[in-house]
């Protein structure tokens, strides 16, 4: 059964280009979400295997939602998707429990290598 | 090179401090060989120097230090001991860096002759590489760091650890090429094991992982219950990871124990340390807030120490340049002078509301003055730390066995005094090693052990620094000196054997009958009494035949702050350093008798010339009260002639600047509890003019 995945950005393109990605490589999009709050809400309903998770974002960042999904399930598997130069949120969010972390530009390859890695 | 111009302060400063470096651990290692830590760091010390010579451009510098980094390349693996004679050709590199890195100072590049050396490193990395090829024929190499890099600490954990089901592992992670945010994956990789067990040691260090300054891989200790196979799933999850290879580290049980007793006599030393530094401690409260913050030192630095041997770079201090402090220390004076005016003015206007914060104004000024006199300290190590190698080498030329100890180095002193310290310091230890420590035969004869000792004490006492130089040598003995000094025609008549032994001090007096290589030129005692004198200290020679000599050296804790005679010259009040006063007397005009052209006064049966301040300074005196102070410089005593004494006051040197300081009747000016300004008078400058104005 493929992974049932949610993405969080705030940028469209960006879940665009995600989503492309992740339903090419046999996952499967279940949620999209544009901020923080409404990552965290949409984690309650559908339970996803997988978060994709942008750091900095509007309404409330990426850290902090990956600590609410957290409160949620313990072992909830969130990968960070930073910029660079965005270090110390990374490891700030690798201290909050994030399985992993993938660099903006994406490329198909390592994003796929990553997530894959997060959710054996 | 106009680029890097900014960076030559920096460069040298810390060229200096890896030389340095490299010099004491060269040392160190001499004595214990086997000791890889040492090696390490004298390989990262000169594998740091190649790197900034070749971003400077120096490339004599960059050829001789990398040759050096080969060699001691050779010697990394543990495989190899490394030999005395290497060490000493090692030595001979690092001298001749020196003088390398002078001669850049002084603008003349590359002009220092390396050929030699470079040579001598050659020849030792063709035989060694041959030989080691020989002896490691087929055997691969194996994970980037072995058990044998790995620090006296770190093995005593994993060694306490191995008893408690704990294994550890060496860990060497190699990233993708295309990892982007390598820190934060290193952090990732760091999280993730600790998880389930302790890294107890990153190569790099832990800093520079997180910051990303590593190539693509690096290595770490890891402590877990965990099995080989575990540790390595734990790994394969994490993306981005091109390899891993993990080793598990057994140490060697009986090295364990012995590290264990290191650590130990480590801690014995330390204490002793604090407790030569209470020793020091006197009553005064000043004194104790001295104490409590050496110990702290005390403390810090060695938790430094620790640091350093761990690998990691916290940085608890700044380099600040010495004349910004001067500066700072300026405007703080220039602030109390404000202060006392705001006093003065409030004062009249007696205001209660302006009256209480200027209480406050006042307690954070005089707080802040004594913050920068204590930041202008400088612990005494600064120059004792180049001692070690100077015995070494005066050892092996005298063919002596002699030790070096080293008490209270942490003793801390007015940097301007540190600095000059030095030279005299060289001297009176050359002198104990040449003269004062006997021949290995003599000893023997004597009765006593074949090494001699050299002993360098240091400790506060009061607001004075004591320096001891000792040695266990033959001693000063009274005839000799009675002879030599009959010979050169020295006035000994009356003197005990005490004052006989004082006659060192004497201008061109020497007992050694041949001039050695080391010491022993005629010059010098006195050179040395002088330059103690001038830093406003004492120095005083205590002798015992064949149980040895020592000086006694006293200094003030501080040349800003001085205690003084304030004299009064007609109108003016100035002040008079208290360290060269000998003495003060009230004359009668009778007293002063006239010579031909001169003045003079009878001291102790001795015509002393007397100087009339007042007709130096072109200021008119009063024609009540004279009185004259009697000041020694060198072995001769001048008298200078005051009105009036106003008493001693402790003054803080604020120095002339501009054209105020071309006057060389002053040493500087101090301000006064009352906003008051006085000038300091530079007795020895107004003795000395008076001798020129004579001859001319």
């Amino acid at each position: 059964m493929s992974k049932r995945v949610l993405i969080v950005d705030d940028a469209i393109f960006m879940r665009m280009k995600l989503k492309d990605i992740l339903e090419k490589n046999g996952f499967e999009v279940v949620a999209e979400a544009q901020n923080g709050q409404e990552a965290v809400e949409k984690y309650k309903a559908e339970k996803p295997d997988l978060v994709t998770m942008d750091i900095t974002m509007p309404e409330m960042d990426g850290v902090s939602a990956l600590k609410e999904i957290k409160k949620i399930k313990e072992d909830a598997k969130v990968v960070m998707c930073s910029a660079m130069g965005q270090q110390a949120m990374v490891m700030e969010a690798i201290q909050a429990g994030a399985v992993d972390f993938i660099v903006k530009p994406f490329e198909s390859e390592r994003v796929i290598q990553s997530l894959n890695k997060a959710i054996r | 090179m106009d680029d890097n111009s900014k960076y030559r302060d920096l460069f040298f400063e810390e060229t200096d401090e890896y030389l340095q470096t490299l010099n004491e651990c060269l040392l160190e290692l001499e004595k214990d060989p086997e000791n890889s830590s040492v090696l390490d760091e004298i390989f990262r010390a000169a594998h740091t120097l190649k790197g900034m010579a070749a971003t400077m451009g120096y490339t004599t510098m960059t050829k001789l230090t990398h040759k050096m980094e080969s060699v001691l390349e050779l010697y990394r693996n543990g495989k190899n001991l490394i030999t005395s004679d290497i060490i000493s050709l090692v030595f001979k590199c690092l001298d001749r860096l020196s003088e390398i890195v002078d001669d850049i100072r002084e603008e003349k590049y590359d002009q220092i002759n390396i050929d030699d050396l470079t040579e001598e490193l050659s020849v030792v990395l063709e035989d060694r590489k041959s030989d080691t090829k020989a002896n490691n024929k087929g055997e691969s190499q194996k994970t980037k760091i072995s058990a044998t890099e790995i620090n006296e600490t770190d093995k005593m954990i994993i060694n306490n650890s191995a008893g408690k089901g704990y294994n550890a592992f060496d860990i060497a992670v190699t990233l993708e090429d295309y990892c982007l945010l390598k820190g934060a994956r290193a952090y990732l990789i760091l999280n993730k094991l600790e998880q389930n067990g302790e890294v107890i040691h990153t190569d790099p260090a832990i800093e520079e992982l997180e910051d990303g300054n590593f190539e693509n891989s690096f290595s770490l200790i890891y402590i877990t219950k965990e099995k080989v196979k575990d540790v390595e799933e734990m790994l394969v999850d994490i993306s981005e990871i091109k390899s891993v290879s993990i080793n598990h580290i057994i140490l060697d049980e009986s090295l364990a124990k012995e590290t264990i007793v290191d650590a130990k006599e480590k801690t014995v030393d330390a204490k002793e340390t604090s407790v030569d530094a209470k020793e020091t401690s006197v009553d005064t409260k000043e004194n104790k807030t001295k104490k409590i913050a050496l110990d702290t030192k005390n403390n810090k630095s060695n938790k430094n120490n620790d640091v350093k041997s761990n690998n990691h770079h916290v940085s608890q201090t700044i380099r600040v340049d010495i004349n910004r402090l001067d500066n700072f220390m300026n405007l703080v004076s220039e602030l109390v002078i404000y202060r006392t005016r705001l006093e003065n003015i409030a004062g009249k206007i007696n205001n209660n509301e302006l009256n209480e914060p200027l209480e406050q104004v006042a307690r954070i000024t005089s707080d802040l003055q004594d913050l920068v006199l204590k930041i202008r300290m400088e612990p005494v190590n600064v120059v004792f730390n180049r001692f070690p190698r100077m015995i070494r080498d005066l050892s092996k030329q005298l063919d002596k066995d002699i030790e070096l100890v080293i008490e209270g180095e942490e003793t801390e002193l007015d940097r301007t005094v540190v600095s000059e310290l030095g030279e005299p310091l060289i001297h009176l230890i050359r002198n104990a090693a040449d003269h004062g420590v006997e021949t290995k035969e003599e000893r023997l004869a004597k009765g006593k052990p074949e090494k001699g000792i050299v002993k360098l004490t240091a400790y506060q006492e009061g607001n004075r620094v004591i320096i001891i130089v000792s040695d266990d040598g033959k001693g000063m003995s009274p005839d000799i000196i009675r002879e030599s000094a009959i010979r050169k025609g020295i006035d000994i008549s009356g003197l005990d054997e005490k004052e006989l032994v004082k006659l060192i001090f004497h201008q061109g007096f020497s007992t050694v009958k041949e001039v050695t290589d080391v010491s022993g030129r005629g010059v010098g005692m006195d050179v040395v009494k002088q330059k103690i004198n001038s830093l406003g200290g004492t120095i005083e020679v205590e002798s015992e035949i064949d149980k040895g000599t020592s000086f006694i050296i006293k200094l003030p804790l501080t040349l800003s702050i001085i205690q003084s005679l304030m004299v009064s010259i007609g109108k003016h009040t100035f002040a008079v350093p208290l360290g060269i006063i000998d003495k003060v007397v009230r004359v009668e005009k009778e007293e002063i008798l006239k010579s031909h052209s001169n003045e003079i006064y009878m001291y102790r049966n001795k015509a002393v010339p007397v100087i009339r301040v007042n007709e130096k300074l072109a200021i008119e005196a009063t024609e009540e009260e004279k009185h004259i102070i009697l000041i020694q410089l060198g072995d001769k005593h001048y008298g200078l002639l005051v009105d009036k004494l106003m008493g001693q006051q402790e003054i803080v040197i604020k120095k002339l600047t501009g054209i105020l300081s071309k006057m060389k009747e002053y040493l500087g000016a101090t301000i006064l509890g009352n906003g008051e300004i006085i000038l300091i008078l530079d007795a020895s400058n107004l003795c000395y003019e008076r001798k020129v104005d004579k001859i001319g």
